[in-house]
């Protein structure tokens, strides 16, 4: 609805409402305040009407006043003269006091005379009937106190209502005895009505009081007429407003009601003049109306819908530059210069917007990394250079879902099915894939997206990046394979060097054994020595002593000797002598062991030497010790005879020397207490031969492999570096 | 001037130097037997001496700290270390300063005795 309409509907309603309003109030008041004039001026006329009807009474009473107390009157009643009756009371006598009925009653209640005469014809008509009956003896009408005592007033008759009034008949000085009553009356007919009306200027009419058949008014009026004066006033018709009052008989009842008509002037006055206000006030309403709207057209609306249509004109256009026309010094001129200060905003931020738009642009040309954009729906509408770079397609290939077609036949599906997933339920997307590019290279990217939201926070499409993974990939799978490589390393090199520790610990504990054997060594040589010189002191002190002395000193030597070999050989372990390396020929290496270690007879020997067998690079008596240690054991292994087998072959560029019997064999749990000194499982020696092997073998840049099976045999192999040329 | 060689026998071992000094004793030379560097340097003093055969290892002085104190005095004292350690710095550095010869423990009494003899012929000559 627009601001006319719905002006116009307020003003007119509005104009309604006070119209009736004002119309309503001053009609009540205009009427009701002619209604209260018109009821005050009835009553002033009834009260009129009644006083020329008391007027009237009382110039009948004072007629009576005249005659009754006169000495001829006086003297009518007691000689009935007719003499008088002649002069005084003829009939113009009656027209000229105004007066129809006279009746002189004596005080027997006869009438002695009685005339009555229509004042109009002047002639005599007959005394109503009805008027007998009030005059019986001892009525009101007849019987009075004393000469003074008088009536007058209305006397209803079925004839008709009638003014009378009556005296006592006295002398002319007004002193009785009184000798009877004077009663005049006139009819209180039409005739008499009209006459008061005229005197009055009422228009008066009269109803008996006891009339059956009175006019609904007068009936009404009836009901409501009590108290000593009663007056009742009731509007008529529009035109014709009544007052009613009663007259009472000389006896003190209701007799008559009487009406005066009064034309309603002042109301019907008011009435036009609450008409005539209500046309004028329309009329201003309406002029007033008018002009509002003329004024809210002209100043208003025809300014808004301009401006509305200016507005509406630059939303069209889209460009927020153009400006509104603002004039006047009023709200719409401040409307209008707010539109243009908004307009000035609009078009400052859509600058910006466009700076802003730009700047974005410039990024996703150079940015490093491919960008893409879709619709709500995943379709791609927007791809930058570098997306195209790396993905090997053209921007048009690649909208819609143009793009899945460069995507590597093995993730196609779960990309695709994931895109789907993202877009249904609107989340953030990452994915690693791949894109065959034309040229049929792969190339592997990490693509992310996250839903682009509007104001309204709903979703209006996905913005999104690919990187170009290619290398670090292919620098991951690098990297795992060095791990990898590195992890065998460490896992080699701990192996390494736990084997490196076990020796180091076992070298320590030798160190320490060795300290413990040359310190021990050495303290015991010197009491050995002391012991040695003395027996050669002793020698030399008894160069004649018997057999069994010499016997005595022959067998301290031998076991000083004996432990000195032993200390020797603890000083051999504990400190390694020298090691003097050449290439020495293994079969003579075998040959010299077997001379300074023969084989006892029990034990069968088989030598295997190849005589291809290259030379090894070794300190010859060291390896001649190491070889005669484990000749000696391998026939120790065999106390009740038994194979033994010195082999030689090559092995992985050196030479293993294998000393094989077919002895008792080395039970499991002590293979790995081998080589540790001080070991032993035999009864004499103290269990430093395999360890100082093991250290020349070491020593040497070779080794000693043990390989034994309880009850089959023992295998101890030397295996010692060849000489190089 | 003696016919025989002077020899001075230093062990902190009282049995080793005493039984030494018997043998030599025996064997015709004239020996002093002492029990230590301090004891050696005290009998050197009072007599003469032409070889001095000592212990390296000894508690108060070592044997080549001892040979080091002779040579203030005694620069033409003639000693003989004897070891049980072949491979010891101390020895080196007394060979360094002079010292001929090192005899190994044990003392092979028959080497000594064959060593003591050639000496004495040579002072003899000498003299």
């Amino acid at each position: 609805m627009s601001i006319r309409i719905k002006i116009l509907i307020v003003i007119c309603l509005t104009f309604l409402a006070l119209l009736g309003i004002l119309y309503f109030t001053s009609q009540w008041f205009f009427l009701q305040g002619a209604i209260v004039a018109e009821e005050k001026s009835t009553t002033r006329d009834v009260t009129r009407l009644l006083a020329a009807l008391d007027d009237q009474i009382a110039v009948m009473d004072a007629t009576v006043g005249d005659y009754a107390p006169w000495d001829d009157t006086y003297e009518l009643i007691s000689s009935g003269d007719t003499g008088y009756i002649d002069s005084n009371l003829t009939n113009g006598t009656f027209t000229n006091l105004g007066v129809e009925l006279m009746l002189f009653i004596n005080n027997s209640g006869q009438i002695v005379f009685g005339k009555m005469v229509d004042l109009d014809s002047e002639a005599e008509i007959p005394v109503p009937e009805s008027l007998y009956s009030e005059l019986q003896v001892g009525s009101r009408l007849l019987s009075h106190k004393d000469p003074s005592d008088k009536m007058a007033g209305i006397l209803s008759l079925p004839e008709g209502p009638m003014i009378i009034a009556s005296q006592p008949i006295v002398t002319s000085q007004g002193e009785g005895p009184i000798r009877g009553t004077l009663i005049m009356g006139r009819r209180l007919d039409e005739a008499e009505i009209a006459k008061l009306s005229q005197r009055t200027q009422l228009s008066i009419s009269a109803f008996p009081y006891n009339d059956d058949v009175l006019p609904d008014d007068v009936a009404l009026a009836r009901n409501s007429l009590v108290g000593v004066k009663p007056i009742f006033v009731a509007p008529q018709s529009e035109t014709v407003v009544s007052g009613y009052t009663l007259v009472n008989d000389v006896y003190g009842n209701p007799a008559l009601i009487l009406r005066v008509d009064t034309p309603r002037e002042a109301f019907t006055q008011a009435k036009m003049s609450v008409r005539y206000l209500g046309l004028a006030l329309f009329a201003i309403g309406f002029v007033l109306g008018l002009v509002t709207m003329l004024l809210l057209e002209r100043m208003v609306i025809i300014r808004l819908t301009s401006l509305n249509s200016s507005v509406m004109k630059i939303g069209s256009q889209g460009t927020a530059s153009s400006r509104v026309e603002a004039n006047g010094n009023d709200e719409i001129f401040v409307l209008a210069t707010s539109v243009n200060s908004m307009l000035d905003s609009l078009e400052n931020s859509q600058a910006k917007e466009r700076e802003s738009e730009e700047r974005y642009k410039n990024l996703a040309t150079i940015s490093p990394v491919g960008i893409f954009r879709t619709d709500q729906n995943g379709a791609t509408t927007y791809v930058n250079p570098m997306w195209c770079h790396i993905s090997g397609l053209s921007v048009d290939e690649a909208l819609g879902d143009g793009w899945l077609s460069a995507v590597h036949p093995d993730d196609k599906e779960s990309l695709t099915k994931g895109w789907q997933e993202t877009t249904r339920l609107h989340k953030a997307s990452f994915a690693d894939y791949r894109f065959v590019r034309p040229d049929g290279t792969v190339t592997c990217v990490m693509g992310q997206a996250i839903p682009e939201m509007n104001s309204e926070n709903q979703i209006v499409g996905y913005v999104g990046t690919i990187t170009d993974i290619t290398e670090r990939k292919q620098a991951e799978q690098q990297r795992a394979q060095y791990s990898e490589q590195l992890e065998r390393m460490v896992k080699g090199r701990t192996a390494q060097l736990e084997e490196a520790q076990e020796k180091l610990v076992r070298q320590e504990k030798l160190a320490v054994l060795g300290q413990l054997a040359g310190g021990v060594g050495h303290e015991l040589r010197n009491p050995l020595g002391i012991i040695n010189n003395a027996i050669y002191y002793l020698k030399l002190v008894q160069p004649d002593a018997d057999d069994k002395v010499r016997q005595y000193h022959a067998m301290i030597e031998k076991e000083v000797h004996t432990a000195d070999k032993i200390i020797s050989d603890l000083l051999d372990f504990a400190r390694l002598k020298s090691v003097e390396r050449e290439a020495a020929s293994v079969a003579e290496l075998v040959q010299r062991v077997l001379s300074r270690f023969p084989v006892p007879p029990y034990v069968e020997l088989a030598l295997k030497l190849p005589t291809t067998l290259p030379k090894v690079f070794a300190d010859p008596p060291q390896m001649e010790q190491v070889l005669g240690n484990l000749t000696v054991n391998a026939c120790q292994a065999m106390p009740e005879g038994g194979k033994l087998t010195i082999s030689a072959r090559r092995q992985k560029g050196m030479v293993a020397i294998a000393v094989k019997d077919s002895g008792v064999g080395i039970l499991p749990e002590n293979m790995a207490k081998l080589f540790e000194p001080l070991f032993t499982t035999k009864a004499k020696g103290i269990g430093l031969g395999l360890a100082v092997s093991q250290k020349l073998a070491e020593a040497n840049g070779g080794r000693i492999e043990v390989q034994s099976e309880p009850e089959k045999g023992s295998i101890f192999t030397l295996v010692l570096p060849v000489q190089d040329r | 001037m003696s016919e025989t060689l002077t020899i001075l026998v230093v062990d902190d071992n009282p049995s080793m130097a005493k039984i030494l000094a018997d043998i030599l004793d025996v064997k015709g030379f004239e020996v002093y037997a002492a029990y230590s560097g301090a004891e050696a340097l005290e009998i050197l003093r009072n007599h003469p001496v032409e070889i001095m055969l000592t212990d390296v290892k000894m508690p108060d002085m070592n044997g080549v700290t001892l040979y080091r104190e002779t040579r203030k005095t005694h620069p033409n004292l003639t000693t003989f270390l004897m070891t049980a350690y072949a491979a010891d710095d101390i020895i080196q550095q007394g060979m360094a300063d002079g010292i001929k010869t090192v005899l190994n423990k044990p003392v092979d009494i028959d080497l000594l005795l064959s060593l003591f003899s050639a000496y004495k012929r040579l002072f003899t000559k000498a003299r």
